[in-house]
Parts: C-alpha cells; structure tokens; sequence
C-alpha cells in the first residue's frame, strides 16, 4: 500500500501539520491509515496521547535502523503510511524517501522554504534513478493566505513552474483550526468550534487536500498495475 | 555434405553480471554527497592495541579520487582506522 513522506530539510515549514492533516482526514474518510513520527520531538505521538478518538494509528520511529523495516511492515498491514521526518538532513530522512510512493514537499511562502525544498527534491531525483524506480514529488503550499495570493507565494509557484516541478492545486491555508488540531490533540472534526475560529472552513481545506492527495495516489496505482 | 559446427556457444556474448549494490548503501551515499547525514551517535569503538611483535612500515599510494573517497567513507562508516580497512580487505586475497 502507498507510503507519503513528508520531506524538507528545514524545519518549521509545515511537515507535521500537513502529515496530520493527510492523515487524520483520509481515516476520517475510512482509510487506514499508519503515521510514522520520525521527528526526535515527537509531536504526533504526543498528539495521539490526547483525548482524540481518530483511527489512525501513530508510531514512533526515530532510528536508522528502525525506520525501513517499520515502513515495510506497516505498508503491508495498513492502506497508507504518512511519514513525518524531522526538519533536518539526516539519513533518517533520506530512507524515509527511499521507500515513498508520494514525496510531499511542504513550503511556507518563504524564500527560505524554497531553497530548502528545492534542496530536498534533488535529493529525491537522485535517488529516483539510482533505485531505478519513480519517485513522484510534489510541493505542497500550507499557511498561504485565504483571500489573495502574497507575492512571495506567485514569486515561488512561478519559479517551480518554470523548474518543471509539478505543485498540489490545493494550498492549505493558514487557519486557526490547523495549530488547534496540536494545542487540543484532537481532529479537525473533533474540534469545538466554540473554542476555534473556522473549523468548517478548514475540514473543506482539508477534504479539498486529502481528496488532491488521494487521487494522484490513485492514479499512481492504477499505473503501477498496468505496468505490472 | 560435412555437418555444420555447433556455434551455439557463440551466439550471444555473456554478460558479466555486476553484483547488485545494496540499496540502502547506495542512498546512504547519495544522501551523505547532498549533506544528510547520520545524527545517530557511532556506536562505542573498542580500544585496540597493536601487537608488539608486529613490524611497521609505511606504504604509500597515487590513487584515483574516487577510489580515495570511498575507502574514506567506507571506513568512516566502519569506524575503521585506514589500517583496520586494509587488513581486513587483505583479508578477501587468497593466501
């Protein structure tokens, strides 16, 4: 079954917060779903801890050596595995790339999130053709603007246009409802629109997404079949 | 009429399989050229000592750079000395 890892060397650009969102949205719409937590601070095995009743599973896995066998047993067990690795360069991150069937490529509208991206998409096309086997990679936007695009955010897009690579048509926006998810440990769904601002508006951000995401899985799929 | 020779043994050249290169070798290299490197502590290297009765000398080689680099990274992932590395390559020479 697909594994999605996360990838980017920089941290702070939305890894954790975009896995989640994957994530807990794809069960919510009857996927199974495996996290792997590769990140040193944990985040989403602390997320799991709370009071959230969502189906996914989380696993922390933190270690080199750890990490494939982990990937290898939880891909035969589980429909999808998301694997959010630290915001760093480390091999760890590297293997977690190794065995991706989706690599997503979170930026912020930043300058910084780009060269970091960019970055780590030529690690992913080296070791496209050194495995000799297609590893799709696509940016992905999160905490862009609700109302208008920033210049920043045109400047970035237009450059990987012109770079050939290719970018998810839904951006997740920012929203208060998304760093909830973190500060109640709970889902989107689960969450008290009393207490967040745009809960509605953000489970449609992240349908939109997960449903973007889950077709080009599909896609990929059905490729993969005819091929075989 | 001669009967014809068997060229059978001819026909098509046999190509000399290189032997599969470990995967997850091979990307840990990829990863180490693009700066992604272990954050994992090396594990604790057990004191050696030379044998007293053992002579010494040095030996000295032009070597290509690429050859040069890998037997470096072999033995920092080895946690070898270049000598450890050595050895232990004399190993795989016949008597």
């Amino acid at each position: 079954m697909p594994v999605v890892t996360l990838s980017s060397p920089k941290g702070g650009c939305g890894k954790s917060t975009t896995a989640l969102i994957l994530a807990t949205t794809l069960a919510e719409l009857g996927a199974s779903v495996t996290l792997l937590d590769c990140d040193g601070n944990q985040p989403l095995v602390r997320w799991k801890a709370g009071a959230t009743r969502s189906r996914v599973k989380v696993l922390s896995a933190v270690s080199e050596r750890e990490i494939l066998p982990v990937i290898d047993r939880e891909r035969a067990s589980t429909g999808l595995v998301v694997i959010d690795v630290e915001g760093a360069a480390t091999r760890l991150a590297s293997r977690a790339v190794m065995r991706a069937d989706l690599v997503l490529v979170p930026v912020s509208p930043s300058a910084l999130d780009a060269n970091e991206a960019a970055r780590a998409i030529e690690l992913v096309q080296e070791e496209e053709t050194a495995l000799g086997r297609r590893i799709p990679v696509q940016v992905s936007f999160n905490r862009t603007a609700v109302a208008m695009q920033s210049r920043a955010e045109v400047g970035i897009a237009n450059e990987l246009e012109a770079a050939g690579i290719p970018t998810l048509k839904t951006h997740l926006n920012m929203r208060a409802a998304f760093a909830a998810m973190f500060a109640y440990r709970l889902t989107l769904q689960e969450l008290d629109p009393a207490k967040v601002n745009g809960v509605d508006k953000a489970i449609d951000n992240a349908m939109r997404f997960a449903s973007e995401v889950a077709e080009l899985l599909r896609e990929q799929q059905q490729q993969q079949g005819r091929a075989a | 009429m001669s009967s014809q020779p068997d060229v059978s043994w001819m026909a098509k050249p046999a190509v000399e399989k290189k032997p599969a290169r470990d995967p997850v070798q091979l990307v840990d290299e990829i990863a180490e050229r693009h700066g992604y490197v272990s954050r994992e502590a090396p594990p604790p290297r057990a004191k050696r000592q030379r044998r007293p009765d053992d002579p010494m000398q040095n030996f000295t080689m032009r070597l290509p750079i690429a050859d040069t680099e890998r037997f470096i990274r072999y033995c920092e992932r080895e946690r070898l000395t270049y000598r450890e590395a050595f050895a232990q390559l004399l190993q795989h020479l016949p008597e």
